[in-house]
């Protein structure tokens, strides 16, 4: 079957991008920005330009994203490594840059309180925080994403029935839902000696069971826009399948905004991998997380604050760096507040 | 197999002997036996953990259940400075001359806080349950087996009992003590079906409430029968689990007093001119040790724990974990107590020996040498287990890391569920003998009666070390009990079923507004023993 519509992708070439100026218009003779809109009709491709020009904020957001990612795999990988994570130094115990007793060099950013050289346990925490993450998110994305687009597109009793579900497991606060599939789940690996079940997976599928309903409330609500399209309905009126209209035609359309989502999805379930570390459950030492270096030496924060105070600024930068890129990616793509 | 049920009633004696055991003598840096000291105010006081039962024949107490034992009930005996028992809420204890018979004498008058009398009939039936006599009320199954030499209490008259033992017992007045667990209580709570929340002592403080995990409240008890005490109005016993927490709440005001055994707390405390501290001196502390489990693979192999033992470089983990604060062990008594031994003979830390060891060990053993160390979630512990794996890793024995709250932590261990459990405990005893630390937890696993003694956690059976014991608690004199306990210590290190860390230094630290008065012990007693995180609270007294 044709596809009917000139380009699926708003902010794209084409009847898309007209389909943006003439809202832009619309806005301006209502109110305030008529000024801003009519300027962008009037430069035409500078306004363009300009709007996918980066902000200072997105280009610190994306340098810092690509120095964490480098610096977590190279660790990973121990192409640059700063020693091993978990080789205790006496001499370094509790020293950092900002404890009373100073830095000991060759040791950039101190100890923690086993002694431990803190560089390496950031870059290594680094991984374990992002794959966590990554994962759940990845997992929401799937699971959430597709119910949710199933919701949208086929309306009625199926929507009903999944909105309920997402509403459900919404109520339910989403650190007492992860703490407690964290705690069945670990429950149940070693009852069952499961090998396969590891911490990092378990707490993967705990973060990402709680991102499901965010994920998919997102989806059902692009979907269901998407869905009303005169495309979309010509396609249906057309005789194409579902499965075919739902990949083809609305799918294209709702992925920039779960995916817009879902970076702002990975830097909350950072935090929560934090929280969950702080309530014991988080990945088991001594591998290193962000979350399980605060939660350790919470107890230090007065004697060697530089221990909590690098893991949070690890934490603060990342979650900072990926709201920021979750709103260039709504912007570029044109995933407006009121569709989600 | 084990039953289920003497497990679980184990447990409920466990705590009290477990994590909170005795330590022994230290000087107060700023107490005082003055009984006309300040007096009045309310006191916050910071607990390291809630304890939900009270029942003192079967509850499970740690140091902070102790603490509020301390404060609500009286024991018949307390330890002095100088490491002695000597009578308390008895008027006398005495002994006949094979230590087999022992009387107890009562004071007059003293009341228990319901109004009824401590007297001879109250006493035997405490005693009858902590025993675990027939037909005894609210008895609890772990210390039955402790004072199982108890064979007989009669009432002689109404202010005398007498006690009879199956075997000549010359420390008995110390299990009267039990590192601070053997609290009286009054018929009417001792009979009652709600022993374990009904609090009716005749301490220096009455119970007013208790909600769980949030506070337990005391208030004066102004018929003491100590005249002049006590001297604060109310005591406030708040469990505040992380010691990080609580030394800032202390600094912050929401608590008046604390108790802790962190070395880093401690340096904080110590160095912080807005507060007072009490800080424990050589003498009789409590050790930090980790009990290998010997009755089952990889530590029922003597190799296993011998290379376990060399693995691990104990002055390293101390001088990071404590910053060299606190003294390193290598025994199981503090200097002052029978049988103290620099060196008892435990292994020096070699990398090389540990290997080589390892390699045997893993050879006869299917090729695995895998341990699990248990301890409890508190952050301190965390980043000392992590210490203790990596250096076992180093040596090639393979650690994993399992934390458990206090309670299921003695579960665990009763259960035998634990390669190496990180346990702190008191092996000291007093002055006079090594008995009453040692006897209940180390004696053999499997009894001569065919029962097992769940509390020896690292499940041994050792001929030497239990002659050792037998013969230690019939010894009259304290040369006799050195000698005796001092061979028990090297039996002991020489199996190796334990590696001793270091000596705790309990301290209570207060802030300025609070005096800290420890009272003279009355009819010339002498003064109390600080016992690692237990203070006599009658003296407190707050602005």
């Amino acid at each position: 079957m044709e596809d009917l519509r000139p380009d699926a992708v708003p902010g794209g070439s084409g009847s898309a991008m007209e389909e943006i100026v003439g809202e832009s218009i619309n806005r301006g003779l209502l109110g305030a920005p008529a000024e801003i809109s009519i300027a962008a009709i009037e430069t035409g491709g500078e306004g363009e330009s300009s709007r996918h020009k980066l902000s200072l904020g997105a280009k610190f957001a994306i340098g810092w994203m690509v120095f964490v990612i480098l610096f977590a795999i190279f660790a990973k990988l121990g192409i640059i490594t700063w020693g091993d994570p978990n080789e205790s130094f006496t001499r370094c115990a509790r020293r950092g840059p900002f404890s009373k007793e100073g830095s000991v060099s060759g040791f950039l950013a101190g100890c923690d309180s086993n002694g431990r050289n803190m560089m390496a346990r950031l870059a290594l925490g680094a991984w374990s925080s992002l794959y966590v993450a990554i994962g759940a998110i990845i997992l929401g994305f799937t699971i959430g994403g597709t119910l949710g687009v199933i919701a949208g597109y086929f309306g009625g009793k199926v929507d009903t029935f999944l909105t309920g579900l997402f509403n459900i497991f919404l109520s339910i606060p989403g650190v007492v839902l992860a703490l407690a599939l964290v705690a069945f789940l670990q429950g149940s690996a070693e009852q069952a000696q499961d090998a396969i079940l590891s911490p990092e997976l378990i707490l993967i599928i705990a973060i990402g069971v709680v991102s499901i309903p965010l994920v998919g409330r997102i989806a059902r609500a692009s979907a269901l826009s998407w869905t009303q399209r005169e495309f979309v309905l010509a396609a249906r009126s057309q005789g194409a399948k579902h499965r075919r209209v739902i990949i083809k035609e609305v799918l294209p359309n709702v992925l920039p905004a779960i995916f817009s989502i879902s970076l702002l999805g990975v830097a909350i379930a950072i935090v929560v991998e934090g929280t969950l570390a702080i309530l014991g459950v988080g990945i088991k030492p001594p591998t290193p997380s962000w979350g399980n270096i605060i939660a350790t030496d919470r107890g230090n924060l007065f004697t060697s604050p530089h221990i909590v105070f690098e893991a949070s600024m690890m934490i603060f930068f990342t979650v900072l760096s990926l709201n920021m890129l979750g709103d260039v990616i709504r912007s570029r793509f044109d995933v407006r507040e009121g569709v989600l | 197999m084990i039953r289920t049920s003497r497990v679980l009633a184990a447990i409920a004696v466990v705590g009290a002997m477990a994590l909170a055991t005795t330590t022994g003598v230290a000087s107060a840096n700023n107490q005082s036996s003055d009984h006309r000291a300040a007096s009045g105010g309310d006191i916050t006081f910071g607990l390291e953990a809630e304890s939900n039962s009270f029942c003192t024949t079967k509850a499970q107490l740690a140091i902070s259940g102790i603490q509020v034992v301390a404060a609500v009930y009286d024991t018949l005996t307390v330890p002095n400075d100088k490491g002695l028992s000597v009578p308390y809420l008895a008027k006398s204890v005495t002994p006949n001359s094979d230590f087999t018979i022992w009387t107890i004498g009562l004071r007059d008058g003293v009341k228990f806080h319901d109004g009824s009398p401590v007297d001879a009939d109250a006493i035997k039936a405490n005693l009858d349950s902590f025993r675990g006599a027939p037909g005894a009320a609210n008895a609890g199954s772990l210390l039955p087996i402790v004072l199982s030499f108890m064979q007989d209490v009669t009432v002689t008259d109404p202010t005398t009992v007498t006690v009879t033992l199956n075997t000549p017992v010359s420390t008995f007045a110390d299990y009267l003590f039990l590192v601070g667990r053997m609290g009286i209580m009054a018929p009417a709570q001792l009979n009652s079906e709600n022993c374990a929340t009904d609090l009716i002592g005749s301490g220096p403080f009455k119970f007013v409430s208790q909600s769980l995990n949030e506070k337990l409240v005391v208030t004066k008890n102004p018929d003491y029968w100590q005249k002049g005490y006590p001297k604060a109005n109310q005591i406030t016993f708040v469990p505040v689990p992380d010691s990080a927490v609580r030394v800032n709440q202390l600094k912050g005001g929401q608590l008046n007093m604390l108790h802790t055994s962190g070395a880093v707390d401690i340096d904080t405390l110590k160095n912080d001119s807005s507060v007072n501290t009490l800080i424990q001196k050589p003498g009789y502390r409590e050790i930090r040790y980790y009990a290998m489990l010997s009755d089952s693979a990889p530590f029922n192999n003597p190799e296993a724990r011998l290379a376990f033992s060399l693995a691990l470089d104990r002055n390293k983990i101390n001088s990071i974990q404590n910053k060299g604060l606190f003294t390193p062990a290598n025994g199981l008594m503090d200097i002052k107590a029978p049988g103290y031994l620099k060196n008892a003979g435990y292994p020096k830390f070699s990398l090389t020996k540990a290997k080589a060891l390892v390699t045997k060990v893993k050879a006869a053993n299917g090729g695995a040498f895998d341990v699990i160390l248990g301890t409890t979630t508190d952050p301190t512990n965390t980043a000392e287990a992590q210490l203790v794996q990596e250096q076992l890793k180093a040596a090639g024995i393979e650690a994993t890391i399992a934390q458990y709250d206090q309670a299921t932590l003695i579960n665990k261990a009763l259960a035998g569920d634990i390669d190496v459990l990180f346990w702190r405990n008191l092996h000291g005893g007093y002055s006079k003998s090594s008995d009453a630390d040692n006897y209940p937890w180390w004696s053999n696993y499997n009894t001569p009666a065919g029962k097992k003694n769940f509390i020896n956690f690292s499940r041994f059976d050792d001929t030497a070390t239990q002659d050792a014991l037998t013969k230690g608690r019939t010894e009259s004199t304290v040369s006799a009990a050195k000698t005796t306990y001092t061979a028990f210590n090297k039996a002991f290190a020489a199996g190796n079923y334990i590696l001793p860390a270091w000596y705790i230094n309990w301290t209570i630290a207060s802030q300025k507004s609070v005096s800290v008065n420890l009272p003279a012990l009355p009819d010339g007693g002498g003064k109390p023993l600080f016992v690692y995180g237990r203070i006599p609270v009658l003296g407190l007294s707050s602005k």
